[in-house]
């Protein structure tokens, strides 16, 4: 006979067993391996369809099941099966060249009493098969097991991360963490706060689209400082020259109305709003800021900027309209990402200084009509200063 | 210090402060031929410069070793790493992305211990830096977890990661995109 020499075992273990442990050498790794999940829920629905009531104990488990194939030990396949239906544990180790990657499971299926069947190919010399339906001891998923015996990992922006007990990021109003969702907006980025703990599942655009947001990815960032005291008020923003108007109340990335118009309606000079931070440790700043064509914007162009306290701009970014879109023009500082599209037509703008800055105070500033003998508005949210 | 600007913080009366995300997974294969695949939107590593760990396969302190790692080299390019705890080896790219784009990384560690790193950015041709000299492999891991964009906490970055798929032998890009499930 033809041996296939497998690398793969189920293993358990018995005190009744006068071995220390019994070994079913598999010829090959399980074939056809299909994913499965067991959970216990319980459903009602009303006579005419519309409502649906589900409930569902517990998260259930993920569960695998997998080919035996080839075996020309039938007993020894029975004896795992006996072993499974008595509840003791099965240890399947895909390759016994690496066997820390293991996986010990519950039997599920079948119990005794149960029958092998000829395998499909070599039955004729007397080969069998049995499928088995195994799950975790853990109850966790059997990734990579899923993708194949020759994978060691295998993670997909939104797939399941139960492997990891310890993801980790405490979010509260004092470290807020926030990411854009594909829900709502016609996909353009709905800004989202995420919990505490919770892995953040963004959407993102190729490079080469303003949107909608056509992916996801898992968003990884570092801890980041945002000096600002005030992102979105901008009615506690200091008047910094003239008289600017400032109406609350619009429609803002979230979904919500948080967003604020802002205009300058003096063509004899300059109109903005400020906002001082104290930089208390040195380093490089970048300030973004979401904006969108206001309902009058100014002919000329718009500007955002930071300066320090002697007056020197450490950043700075002018930008125009084009059939509401942000046309980038002169800028002061280290450049990042393009203007991004997120939802109500909203545009998030960034800059950095270009080295470190030392401490003191810095003032944000926002013109709507950057030229003096310009006027125009402009849809401001969402302004940050990161330290 | 900010090396990017990030995500969104609101703030409401006071400055704020986002924690680091932190996300270590079991990895249990031992130091063998293996190929990493990684798929991610570039969103400042390069920039950052920190030497951001997009992928670390080790224990939570950076200097513990046998260490296999996918990194920026803090001037601007990604790289591998493979240290067998008494030598290291190095293999870096000489083309960058830019923020924005997608980039697909193969890290390759041969039966041999050496190493080299692929590139495709938004899908163009591949580029490849040289295959270093040959390094034992250890018997294990410094320890058997897998670190997305950091090393415990630090060496964290700025990365959409989309895809990783960790395969044994040395496989080309190609078929790492079929096993990943990106074509």
């Amino acid at each position: 006979m033809g041996d296939r020499i497998g690398n793969a075992a189920l293993l358990w273990s018995a005190t009744s067993d006068p071995n220390s442990e019994r070994v079913h050498l598999l010829q090959v790794p399980l074939r056809a391996i299909k994913a499965g999940h067991a959970m216990e829920t319980f459903t009602r629905e009303s006579l005419d369809k519309s409502v649906i009531e589900r409930t569902a104990i517990g998260d259930g488990a993920p569960e695998l099941s997998g080919l035996v194939r080839y075996d020309h030990d039938p007993e020894g396949l029975m004896d795992v099966i006996v072993a499974g239906s008595q509840g003791r544990p099965l240890t399947y180790i895909p390759d016994l060249t690496d066997p820390d990657v293991k996986f010990t499971c519950d039997l599920i299926a079948p119990l005794t009493p149960a029958m092998l069947r000829l395998d499909q190919q070599r039955g004729i010399l007397g080969d069998q098969s049995v499928e088995l339906q195994l799950r975790l001891t853990t109850q966790g998923p059997f990734d990579p097991l899923y993708h194949g015996t020759a994978v060691l990992f295998s993670y997909r922006a939104g797939g399941s991360l139960e492997q990891s007990s310890s993801f980790g990021r405490i979010t509260n109003s004092t470290a807020p963490a926030t990411y854009p969702s594909n829900a709502g907006g016609g996909g353009y980025g709905t800004l989202i706060t995420a919990a505490s703990n919770e892995a953040r599942i963004a959407w993102f655009a190729e490079d080469s689209s303003v949107g909608p947001r056509t992916f996801p990815a898992l968003l990884l960032e570092d801890k980041s400082d945002q000096i600002l005291t005030e992102s979105e008020d901008f009615g506690l923003w200091t008047t910094g020259q003239g008289t600017p108007t400032r109406s609350s109340g619009q429609v803002d990335p979230y979904g919500g109305t948080e967003a604020w118009l802002i205009g300058d309606d003096n063509a004899a000079g300059q109109e903005f709003i400020e906002l001082d931070s104290t930089l208390t440790t040195s380093a490089q700043l970048w300030g973004s800021l979401f904006i969108k064509e206001g309902l009058a914007p100014p002919t000329t162009l718009s500007l955002m900027t930071v300066k320090s306290s002697d007056g020197t701009a450490v950043l700075t970014i002018e930008f125009t309209w084009s059939s509401g879109e942000p046309v980038i023009g002169a800028v002061v500082g280290a450049t990042g990402a393009n203007p991004e599209r997120w939802r109500n037509e909203f545009w998030r703008i960034e800059q950095g200084s270009s080295i470190a800055v030392s401490t003191g105070v810095y003032t944000y500033r926002i013109f709507p009509a950057n030229v003096s003998t310009d006027v125009g508005n402009l849809f401001v949210f969402g302004a940050n200063l990161e330290a | 210090m900010a090396v990017i600007t990030s995500s969104y913080q609101r703030a409401g009366g006071a400055a704020v402060q986002r924690n680091a995300d932190v996300l270590p997974l079991p990895f249990l294969a031992r130091p063998q031929a293996m190929t990493v695949y990684v798929r991610f939107v570039e969103m400042g590593n390069i920039i950052a410069k920190l030497g951001a760990k997009v992928v670390h396969i080790g224990s939570s302190n950076n200097t513990e070793t046998p260490r296999f790692q996918i990194q920026d080299n803090a001037n601007g390019f990604y790289m591998t790493r493979h240290d067998n705890g008494n030598t290291q080896q190095t293999s870096t790219l000489s083309t960058a992305p830019s923020i924005g784009d997608i980039v697909e990384l193969v890290g390759l560690l041969n039966q041999d211990g050496s190493i080299k790193i692929i590139q495709s950015i938004n899908g163009a041709a591949e580029t490849t830096s040289a295959v270093t000299a040959a390094v034992a492999l250890g018997p294990q891991w410094a320890a058997s977890l897998l670190w997305f964009n950091g090393v415990g906490t630090n060496f964290i970055g700025f990365v959409g990661l989309r895809e990783l798929t960790i395969h044994r032998g040395v496989q080309t890009l190609a078929t790492m995109r079929r096993l990943a499930g990106v074509v």
